[in-house]
């Protein structure tokens, strides 16, 4: 039996190992052939974005379809 | 070592588990989510895996992800960037969808198992693939082809790899062809523009394409271009998916075929429209075997290896490896149970046992139940609680009776043991009935599968007499173990085998080698007993849009809904009661 | 007529089984009245009052909620099958069961609900929408429903013959909606499911403060009406759900606890609502026929409040499903 953490955890523990995934993307970037350092700027201000957007999503209420059906 | 191999966030996810190098427990996360292709984070799997071996997240040496987000996000952002300024509308879409969740794997696997994020590894997904297709198959050196619609960059791969029991493992991925050129996607464009859902409904093209003649085999070879090196590549004019999210295809592709079909309008083969509709389809699968042949007989010629491993959602398209099989020389040709995404977890559990890991080879056991089992006396609750009689019978007699009942048009719903692993129900989580039966055919695809009246469906045979029934190729047996080859059946069984024989005269037949599924054996005896021939047909145990069914709940559930005549579930049979069913009848009357 | 059908009306009159007297139409075996059947469809309706006989002339006018121009058996399943409440109706009805749809409409719940051996029969007041819904079980080929026209009031449909008894969206166009619900519970059978669908008191409240914005701009504004915009290219169904949404000339809201007091007079169970009445609970897991837990008044109220953002594109319609008591 997997014990369920509550929220707020599970929420911590993602954003402290985002910053172990972003560092990884940017070294890809770094040692990237073909000069692609530009895009390391684009990156980590896409990805903190991404941070910020998962932790904020909530459940995303889906349309209930009880009335229209059809 | 106890290892986990997770595949998520794309499309049909699934966990594996592995200890000391062996598969213990798989499952899809829709057998038990019970929503079709769900491709959540695969809690309930994983759960049900560690159960099954009775662990606890801690004691995992590891978890390993079936692919590497970062490399994916890298390649969706070049795209975009490339695409640039057609690809502005899909930006923050596409973005949204890459660096929401898919891309804090790490930390949503460690979150969620509670294991230290160190213990998360990944792996790439095309090795995965390469894993799940070679480590499973009884062989021990063998070339590797995976393909597939995209992973990371690599959309096909070529590699070799060797083994034995006790020994190191080595897999080599050689060359790739890599995004936006991919024969995955290229059919999946031709899978939209056919009114298909994508990633679902690329079967569908396979079975219209029997309807048509290859008449724009030229259109299509200027679409997917062949390159000196023997690899192919795609005319991007003629796509969309590089540009847009729910575009597969381009203006230039529509002025070359046509209008696409509107997905509501059925598709009847005995129309100009419908003859259209099935000569592209015919001509695109053409198409794609010729490439995927070539590629596989130049290496056979490179590698002089004698056995083929094929992974990869490709490897789902049985009448292309069926054409691998006869043309490309080599003698063996194995597909896994599950070749695609899904079977990634698997794969990626292996391939972390004995590469990342380097634990010696153990032979896995050649049969894809990996699931959960199913209860009989949960099925007997049920049925008792309905009202329903139901027997607890010697085998010999239940199989004798399931037999005879078969033979006089019943519809039997079957259900023994562990699920299967992948996207076939293999006698385990069958719905079976005579094969000869055209009414038959059509009643389940009114009631149960809501099937286009275009694809047919599957036989099962004992590999005794499969060739008897059907022209099988050296190594024919072997492709059909796992449905994985599409097969002629011989001319003069065509009549009795009419329910399960595809317009073209072709069968997607699992060959059934009594060790894998004793007791479906075993019925095929009895019925080739009562009625002259061990063929039954095969199709999945669920109504269509729901997964095939897992437990004896739902597999009652299904039953009921869909008005079968007989579920069998190991030794218990419950029988749908016609007689209470005319009485109820005559009490309104 | 179809026997086993035939079997499951009634003369609106008195409720004595009728007879099919092919060129005649359909006779009461007791009091001996007649009935036309025209096109197909059974006319069972009996005169009634004005506000009722408003109702219908408005639905005369435009059938709802239509067919789009070009449908298929596959349109109809996938339409079905994105909404989980349809997935989950389905799969509680067994295979043989005979089904009531109370004010059916056009008829599309009715046509996807029939499959297997299932006897449907779909009611309703309005000639012009059963017609469209005749038209598309011709079309396609779906020969186990029957089409009757009748009054909710007095319906022509045996009492205690249904398994399943679905009314959604009928009841609240109704003069005196709690009256209405009698006829309607009698027809389950020990045992037999009854399934209501209303307006909600409190998630309605958003759109009719969106249909007040669209009045005052006359009907130019309907922010976030999402099924308007989805039917802009279809001419007659978008116009049929403006009419049914905006231009209603009859229309009553009602609570969860209501419907408790209509069941528990009418010797109905209550089993469940969807959505849920317990907070913080997600629907999919339970069958609609998994009793809920019992929850308290104040949680009701809070669990409606919490449907109001939930159903507002909907126009805030909730459903209660109920079981009939034996030996009511």
């Amino acid at each position: 039996m997997i014990r369920r953490k509550g929220r707020l955890r599970r929420q911590l523990i993602i954003a402290g190992s985002a910053s172990a995934t972003v560092a990884d993307l940017v070294r890809g970037l770094w040692h990237a052939s073909g000069g692609r350092r530009w895009m390391i700027p684009l990156v980590v201000f896409l990805c903190s974005l991404g941070v910020i957007l998962t932790l904020a999503a909530g459940v995303e209420a889906l349309a209930p379809f009880i009335y229209s059906i059809f | 070592m106890k290892i986990l191999g997770i595949s998520a966030f794309y499309h049909d996810a699934a966990a594996a588990l592995t200890i000391d190098g062996l598969p213990v427990a798989a499952v899809q996360e829709e057998r038990l989510s019970r929503s079709k292709n769900d491709p959540t984070f695969p809690m309930r799997a994983i759960e049900w895996c560690l159960d099954q071996a009775g662990l606890e997240p801690e004691a995992l040496d590891a978890a390993i992800f079936y692919e590497r987000p970062a490399l994916k996000f890298d390649r969706v952002l070049m795209t975009l960037l490339r695409g640039f300024p057609q690809s502005w509308r899909i930006f923050p879409k596409a973005m949204k969808n890459m660096v929401g969740e898919k891309l804090w794997v790490r930390g949503i696997v460690s979150a969620q198992l509670g294991i230290p994020a160190r213990r998360v590894h990944f792996t790439d997904h095309h090795l995965s693939h390469a894993a799940a297709a070679f480590l499973t198959a009884p062989t021990e050196e063998a070339a590797i082809l995976t393909a597939d619609g995209v992973g990371e960059w690599a959309t096909l791969t070529v590699g070799q790899g060797s083994k034995r029991p006790g020994g190191p493992v080595d897999i080599r991925l050689l060359r790739e062809v890599r995004f936006p050129h991919s024969l995955g996607l290229f059919y999946s464009a031709f899978t939209a523009w056919l009114g298909f859902p994508v990633n679902e409904g690329e079967y569908k093209v396979m079975g219209l394409a029997a309807y048509g003649a290859p008449r724009f085999a030229d259109e299509v070879r200027r679409i997917l271009r062949r390159t000196p090196d023997g690899a192919f590549s795609l005319d991007l004019g003629y796509f969309d998916y590089h540009r847009a999210v729910d575009a597969a295809y381009s203006r230039r592709f529509v002025d070359l075929f046509g209008p696409p079909r509107d997905r509501f309008e059925p598709i009847d083969p005995g129309t100009a429209q419908g003859r259209h509709y099935a000569d592209v389809a015919a001509s695109a699968q053409r198409v794609l075997e010729e490439v995927i042949v070539d590629i596989a007989t130049a290496f056979r010629k490179e590698t002089g290896l004698a056995d083929l491993c094929l992974g990869g959602g490709v490897a789902l398209n049985g009448v292309a490896n069926a054409r691998i099989l006869r043309e490309a020389g080599f003698e063996r040709l194995f597909v896994p149970s599950a070749p695609g995404d899904a079977g990634c977890a698997l794969g990626a559990a292996l391939w972390a046992d004995r590469i990342l890991f380097g634990q010696p080879h153990r032979d896995c056991p050649d049969h894809p139940f990996w699931g959960p089992a199913v209860e009989p006396d949960d099925l007997a609750r049920l049925a008792a609680e309905d009202g329903l009689a139901f027997e607890r019978a010697a085998e010999a007699d239940m199989i004798d009776n399931v037999a005879d009942a078969i033979g006089r048009g019943a519809v039997v719903g079957w259900m023994e043991g562990a699920v299967e692993f992948g996207p076939r129900a293999l006698g385990h989580r069958s719905i079976l009935a005579d094969p000869g039966d055209a009414a038959m055919r059509d009643r389940i695809n009114r009631d149960i599968k809501f099937r286009e009246s275009f694809r047919p469906f599957a036989p099962v045979v004992p590999v005794e007499q499969a060739a008897t029934f059907f022209e099988l190729p050296p190594g024919g047996a072997r492709l059909g173990r796992f449905m994985s080859g599409v097969f002629p059946v011989r001319p003069e069984w065509r009549d009795r085998l009419r329910a399960v024989t595809h317009v073209d005269g072709t069968a997607r037949v699992q060959v059934l080698e009594a060790a894998m599924a004793p007791r479906l054996h075993r019925l095929l005896g009895a019925y080739s007993r009562c009625h002259g021939i061990p063929v039954l047909l095969n199709t999945s145990f669920n109504i269509a849009g729901d997964p095939i069914v897992t437990s004896a709940a739902e597999g009652y559930s299904t039953f009921r809904r869909a008005g079968m005549d007989l579920l069998v579930a190991d030794d218990v049979v419950v029988r749908r009661d016609r007689a209470r069913q005319a009485q109820r009848m005559e009490v309104m009357a | 007529m179809d026997a086993h059908a035939l079997s499951l009306l009634a003369c609106p009159r008195c409720g004595g089984p009728l007879d099919d007297a092919a060129d005649e139409g359909l006779g009461c075996r007791d009091c001996r009245a007649t009935y036309a059947m025209r096109d197909g469809i059974a006319d069972l309706r009996l005169p009634a009052d004005d506000r009722t006989e408003e109702v219908r002339r408005f639905y005369m006018a435009s059938p709802f909620p239509g067919y789009p121009p070009r449908d298929s058996i596959d349109w109809l399943r996938a339409r079905a099958g994105r909404s989980p409440f349809a997935r989950q109706l389905d799969a509680a009805i067994p295979y043989d069961a005979r089904i009531v749809e109370v004010g059916c409409g056009t008829g599309q719940m009715g046509l996807y609900l029939a499959r297997g051996d299932r006897v449907v029969i779909a009611a309703d007041l309005c000639r012009a929408s059963l017609a469209l819904g005749r038209a598309a079980a011709k079309r396609l080929r779906i020969d186990q429903v029957q089409f009757v026209e009748t009054d909710i009031h007095h319906p022509g449909l045996r009492a205690g013959a249904f398994d399943v008894v679905y009314c959604s969206g009928v009841l609240h166009h109704t003069p005196d909606p709690c009256a209405a619900f009698g006829p309607v519970a009698r027809l389950a059978r020990p045992g037999g499911l009854v399934i209501i669908g209303l307006y909600n008191l409190y998630a309605r409240l958003p759109h009719r403060a969106r249909r007040l914005a669209a009045r005052l701009s006359g009907g130019r504004w309907t922010p976030g009406d999402r099924v308007l915009a989805e039917r802009s290219g279809q001419a007659d169904r978008h116009r049929a759900w403006l009419r049914d949404q905006y231009r209603h000339p009859e229309e009553h809201r009602h609570s969860l606890a209501e419907v408790r007091r209509w069941f528990a007079g009418q010797g109905i169970d209550y089993i469940r609502s969807v959505p849920g009445a317990l907070v913080g609970q997600a629907d999919e897991q339970h069958a609609l026929t998994d009793p809920e837990e019992d929850g308290w008044w104040l949680e009701d109220m809070l669990a409606q409040l919490g449907w109001l953002p939930r159903l507002a594109a909907e126009g805030g319609l909730f459903v209660t499903i109920g079981r009939a008591r034996a030996g009511r």
